[in-house]
């Protein structure tokens, strides 16, 4: 397994130098002009644009990978199609904390340089912050790995943007339906209302120890499945 | 005998494409080369082989164990070579070979720097650099650095010149006499394999032609060269594949003796080379 992830870093270094020189700029020019433009950085756009780079990064190694058609080398070596797999999981994830924490170590310097304020870098640099973001950048990949092995990577990315965005349009047009629906049908729409309510009213009355626990439990548990689909398209895969 | 490689009923459906029921073995210590028109079917064969496809019937058993479910044993035992490895061109063969050797228990660091002095490889410079011989020798030095049992090679002749062609082929050949390796080896360079082949397995349209001992086929199967009156609806069928012109017909057949008997000194009778048994079975199929 090391020697996957290893070998991993090894054909990738060139790649990796871009993404050391690349996070740390782009954060940084983002902060720099959000700070310029409109007095303050909005946190909704800067998350946004840090996990992009994140995510896009993580793709390097299956990018690498592919374009060189280097599948039949590990494949034709003895190792189970299973732990090319769960290797590939591992040091997509490191790639991805190590993108992030560069993100973060940018937001650091500009805090510490310019001496800044900004109540929206308290949330940013916070523990729970970073490990809340971090977290849901595992989500996010782990929704779109099935799809790259099922597909490749060119076709796995689209289909899991095309999946997402349909995702997007799907709750609020069930949400309208329901709504449309409410007068016609005799559901007890009060009932899913009520549910909702009691979820949330739990979530927000546990701990901070527990509520990590029940985020750590979710997140292994979507790592998990996705992990499982990929192996099964992957065994299936003809290279 | 055992065999060390064993395939029986194989099937690969690509909708387009169909490899059909294919049977054939190889004895331990032997060379098998697996000849035939491109697009016949070689190189799906030799992925079945190494479950890089999935198959959709028939078994695969190397070294007595099933391929699949003794996957990760057996490719220890392999060396694979195919017939274009994309190695990442920005490393160079040191990199490359540091990469691959944690994966094998048997790696022998002395045999690979052996081979890449033999073959003269530079070790530091990019892959990018390397001409398709030198990414072959590269890859053919992996391929005999962990003491593998047996070597499966696809295609490893082609786009190398005639000098470095005959060194392999020497090496393959040292290596069979001093070591009880057995190699199976697709080509379409026939020359090569009767050179150096043990068996050889024919397949064109994803059917197995035949598969037999070299000396069995050089045997059965000659050239004949004769009048166009000789030929009629049923003498035509004593052949593999007729070419007429109007001088004559030139034509395969695989029973020299009924032909030495029903034609006598009307026809005359060559030795038939793997590549016009491979042309001679490519027209009967295409006009069948």
């Amino acid at each position: 397994m090391l020697n996957l992830i290893r070998k991993d870093f090894i054909a990738g270094w060139m790649f990796l130098i871009g993404v050391v020189l690349i996070i740390p700029f782009i954060t940084l020019i983002a902060m720099w002009a959000m700070m310029d433009d409109f007095g303050g950085v909005i946190i909704g756009v800067f998350t946004f644009i840090v996990m992009i780079l994140c995510i896009a990064s993580s793709f390097i190694f299956m990018g690498v990978d592919s374009a060189y058609q280097a599948e039949m080398i590990y494949a034709s070596l003895p190792i189970k199609r299973s732990r090319i797999v769960f290797a590939r999981y591992l040091s997509s994830f490191i790639l991805t904390a190590g993108s992030f924490s560069l993100a973060v170590l940018s937001c650091f310097s500009m805090v510490y340089i310019f001496n800044e304020t900004d109540p929206a870098f308290n949330i940013i640099l916070s523990f729970r912050g970073i490990i809340s973001m971090i977290l849901f950048l595992f989500m996010i990949l782990s929704f779109i790995f099935p799809f790259i092995f099922k597909f490749g990577i060119g076709k796995g990315v689209t289909a899991a943007l095309i999946m997402q965005i349909s995702l997007m349009i799907a709750v609020p047009l069930i949400k309208f339906v329901f709504k449309a629906l409410q007068g016609i049908l005799a559901f007890d729409f009060a009932f899913f209302n009520r549910m909702l309510h009691t979820a949330i009213k739990w979530i927000i009355g546990l701990t901070a120890f527990q509520a990590y626990v029940l985020i750590f439990g979710i997140v292994s548990l979507v790592i998990l499945v996705s992990i499982g689909l990929s192996v099964r398209f992957y065994n299936r895969m003809d290279l | 005998m055992e065999n060390v490689l064993e395939i029986q009923k194989l099937r690969k459906n690509y909708g387009d494409f169909v490899l059909q029921d294919v049977s054939f073995s190889l004895p331990e210590g032997y060379i098998m080369g697996l000849i035939g028109p491109n697009g016949a079917g070689k190189t799906t064969i030799i992925k079945l082989i190494m479950n890089l496809i999935m198959r959709h019937g028939g078994n695969i058993s190397i070294f007595g164990k099933d391929n699949l479910e003794h996957e990760v044993e057996i490719k220890s035992r392999i060396g694979f070579v195919y017939d274009n490895p994309n190695y990442y061109d920005h490393l160079n063969l040191k990199q490359i070979k540091n990469i691959i050797r944690p994966f094998y228990k048997e790696w022998n660091e002395k045999v690979f720097m052996d081979l890449v002095d033999q073959f003269e490889l530079p070790l530091k410079k990019t892959i990018k650099k390397f001409s398709r011989g030198m990414v072959m020798k590269a890859a053919i030095a992996i391929a005999l650095s962990h003491h593998a049992d047996l070597i499966i090679m696809d295609e490893p002749t082609s786009g190398l010149d005639p000098v470095f062609r005959r060194e392999l082929l020497d090496l393959l050949y040292q290596l069979l006499q001093s070591e009880k390796k057995s190699i199976l080896f697709s080509t379409h360079i026939t020359s090569d394999l009767e050179r150096i082949a043990d068996y050889i397995t024919f397949i064109n349209h994803g059917k197995i032609v035949f598969s037999k001992a070299k000396d069995e086929v050089f045997e059965n199967y000659a050239l004949v060269k004769g009048g166009n009156d000789l030929l009629n609806e049923e003498t035509k069928t004593w052949f593999t594949g007729i070419r007429k012109s109007q001088f004559g017909f030139e034509a395969l057949t695989d029973d020299v003796n009924k032909i030495k008997k029903n034609f006598g000194s009307d026809v005359v009778i060559d030795r038939a080379n793997l590549e016009d048994i491979m042309y001679f079975s490519n027209l009967r199929n295409n006009h069948a």
